[in-house]
């Protein structure tokens, strides 16, 4: 008799994970699909989930899997071909060369689930498949006997992927709503994609609902169709857990540019710290950040215009107009502008793109012109403070020194009340650039309404937008002067009465 | 071939899988169900589940070491429950440890099925 054998010693591979090779989504899974296991993606037509499935299979192809594409009532495959040729992932050449497309509706029709079961037995192994997809399962679920059957079937399926170690992945048009569906219970993980409607724009989601015995990022992840196919953005709050954090917090300042706010700042701001320039439109909010780049630019340290609203001619224009040297700065790469409109892309696309270029540019300043930007392109407005949260701290972590630029709905006075709450707590420094009449002529304030834990000037002070930028006053006197006889200051202040000495 | 395993996947997916493969295959729930289809059918190998109810897979292996027709026949072991003391009698060749893959299962039968002297 043969000596007994003890096979599989390391358990390890049960939890091994496959990578799907689709941008963001092997970060959302933690690591990918684990192998052996059964996954269900369901969504309601347009939600991504064809293009999903033949993304998950080139993808495994190009990575070295052999995969299969099975397909019960489902479009024609020449039609669902001929609609992905002119997206990134599609190559015929691994079209019958390792990757299969198989119909098995007729299986299913003529000798019910065991025959489809069947079917996939003998496509696993004729076709030496290590990922499965199965798209459109309303059929089977049609023809079976009743929701036992079908459990039966499911059940079967899970363990046939197991005993083959073929991952396997179910397409259904179904939603969360039919959590008590069969399918659902019996599958090891399941993901939905949805849509979701904000201020008239719909964006597509992705959530992964159960994964079982692996981590993976909860909540809802912002998904995109494009000429590269799908792409997940995950939440950058779940994504940056804050874990990362810079050797040591710099007591070395950095200048603004703006010489007196400079001194008012006893020295400019700590680097690594974020900034808030707060004031109403046109205050000279995206001047000073330009001050800030162009100084930045002038040390050697390059620097990003993160913005929504001024183009890069435009700004390249001011930058010439005020004597700033941001257009020779971009020819050295120590400056450099990203814009786009902020109904184009969702936060996560925006977080991830900025990130990403600061990387790229290397840059060490960063302005972001505007929060605003930010808060229109929230699907969740409740969630812009999470986001920046998790945003400042990363940039922080990678010891970057930021300013953003926020717009306040009056000209003047003193509003603290940032529109995003609480987000004074999340910055080092606020700056307020303030308009005031005086009889008829608008006169404008800067003052430092924080700078943590360290020592400024708290007298506000006037500042005037000339032929060289932002010039701010040598002292406090003209801005006691304004405040002294503003009427603005007089209609607004009438409950809270403030020094003209300080804000 | 007779496949023993009171889960009902386990059971149907393997018999499928060893079916597709061109061997006539068996199936039980349990140990009981297992000897009154050894008393009925001639098999090459058996592939019992450990724990099982009425009667478990050691027991199985145990009965048919005591029956001079049955005592040939070698046994593969599977379980969920990954142990090394997991009873071995000397009638089981190979032991797997759940979840298995069908490819080393079907490596043990081939082997066993070469070695085993010609009736």
């Amino acid at each position: 008799m043969t000596e007994i054998s003890q096979t599989q010693p390391d358990r390890a591979w049960l939890v091994e994970r496959t990578k799907t090779g689709i941008s963001g989504l092997d970060t959302l899974l933690q690591g990918g699909l684990v192998r052996g296991a059964i996954y269900l993606v369901m969504g309601r037509p347009g939600t991504g989930k064809t293009t999903l499935g033949n993304q998950l299979c080139f993808e495994h192809v190009k990575l070295g899997g052999r995969a299969a594409y099975m397909t019960l009532l489902a479009e024609s495959h020449a039609a669902m071909l001929k609609n992905l040729h002119t997206m990134s992932f599609f190559d015929e050449s691994v079209i019958n060369n390792g990757l299969s497309y198989v119909g098995a509706y007729r299986a299913l029709r003529d000798e019910k689930l065991r025959g489809l079961l069947d079917m996939v037995r003998r496509v696993i192994l004729d076709e030496k498949a290590t990922l499965l997809l199965i798209d459109g399962i309303s059929p089977a679920r049609a023809l079976a006997e009743n929701d036992v059957a079908l459990k039966e079937f499911v059940v079967e399926l899970q363990m046939l992927s197991a005993m083959t170690n073929c991952t396997t992945v179910l397409l259904a048009n179904m939603t969360a709503a039919d959590a008590n569906d069969p399918e659902h219970t019996m599958v090891d993980g399941l993901i939905e994609l949805a849509f979701e409607q904000f201020r008239r724009r719909t964006f597509r989601t992705i959530e992964v609902l159960k994964f079982r015995g692996t981590r993976h990022l909860l909540g809802r992840h912002e998904l995109e169709i494009g000429s590269d196919g799908v792409s997940v953005h995950p939440r950058l709050e779940e994504l940056l857990d804050g874990s990362i954090t810079p050797a040591s917090a710099s007591n070395q300042r950095l200048l603004t540019g703006v010489r007196e706010l400079d001194t008012m700042l006893r020295g400019g701001v700590l680097r690594g710290t974020t900034s808030v320039a707060l004031g109403f439109s046109g205050s000279g909010k995206t001047t000073l950040g330009m001050h800030f780049l162009n100084t930045g630019a002038d040390a050697g340290e390059a620097g990003l215009l993160f913005g929504f609203y001024e183009s890069p001619d435009r700004l390249l224009q001011s930058s010439d107009r005020v004597g700033l040297r941001l257009r020779e700065h971009a020819t050295r790469g120590l400056f450099s502008h990203v814009w786009q409109p902020s109904y184009q892309f969702g936060l996560d696309r925006l977080g991830a793109r900025l990130l990403a270029e600061v990387e790229r540019t290397r840059a060490k300043r960063v302005v972001i012109d505007s929060l605003d930007g930010f808060r229109q392109s929230a699907i969740d407005p409740a969630r812009t403070i999470r986001f920046i949260t998790a945003l400042f701290g990363e940039l922080r972590a990678r010891e970057i020194t930021t300013l953003l630029i926020d717009e306040t709905l009056k000209p003047s006075g003193p509003e603290m009340e940032m529109r995003v709450e609480g987000i004074s707590a999340l910055v080092e420094n606020l700056f307020l650039l303030e308009y005031m009449t005086v009889g008829p002529k608008m006169r404008r304030l800067i003052s430092i309404v924080k700078q943590r834990a360290s020592a400024h000037e708290s007298n506000a002070r006037e500042f005037f937008l000339t032929g060289r930028g932002i010039e701010v006053a040598p002292d406090a006197a003209s801005a006691a002067e304004v405040v002294a006889h503003s009427d603005d200051y007089a209609d607004r202040h009438n409950d809270h009465p403030r020094s003209p000495e300080g804000v | 071939m007779l496949v023993v395993d009171d889960e009902y996947a386990s059971l149907e997916v393997m018999a499928l899988m060893l079916a597709g493969e061109g061997f006539r295959v068996f199936t039980a729930n349990d140990g009981e169900q297992a000897l009154q289809q050894l008393a009925m059918e001639s098999v090459a190998i058996v592939i019992t589940d450990y724990k099982m109810p009425k009667m478990d897979g050691s027991e199985l292996c145990r009965q048919m070491l005591s029956d001079p027709r049955l005592a040939h026949i070698p046994v593969i072991f599977t379980s969920a429950t990954y142990r090394q003391d997991v009873p071995r009698a000397k009638n089981v060749v190979a032991f797997f440890s759940k979840p298995l893959l069908f490819k080393d299962v079907l490596a043990a039968v081939h082997r066993i099925l070469k070695s085993a002297p010609s009736p």
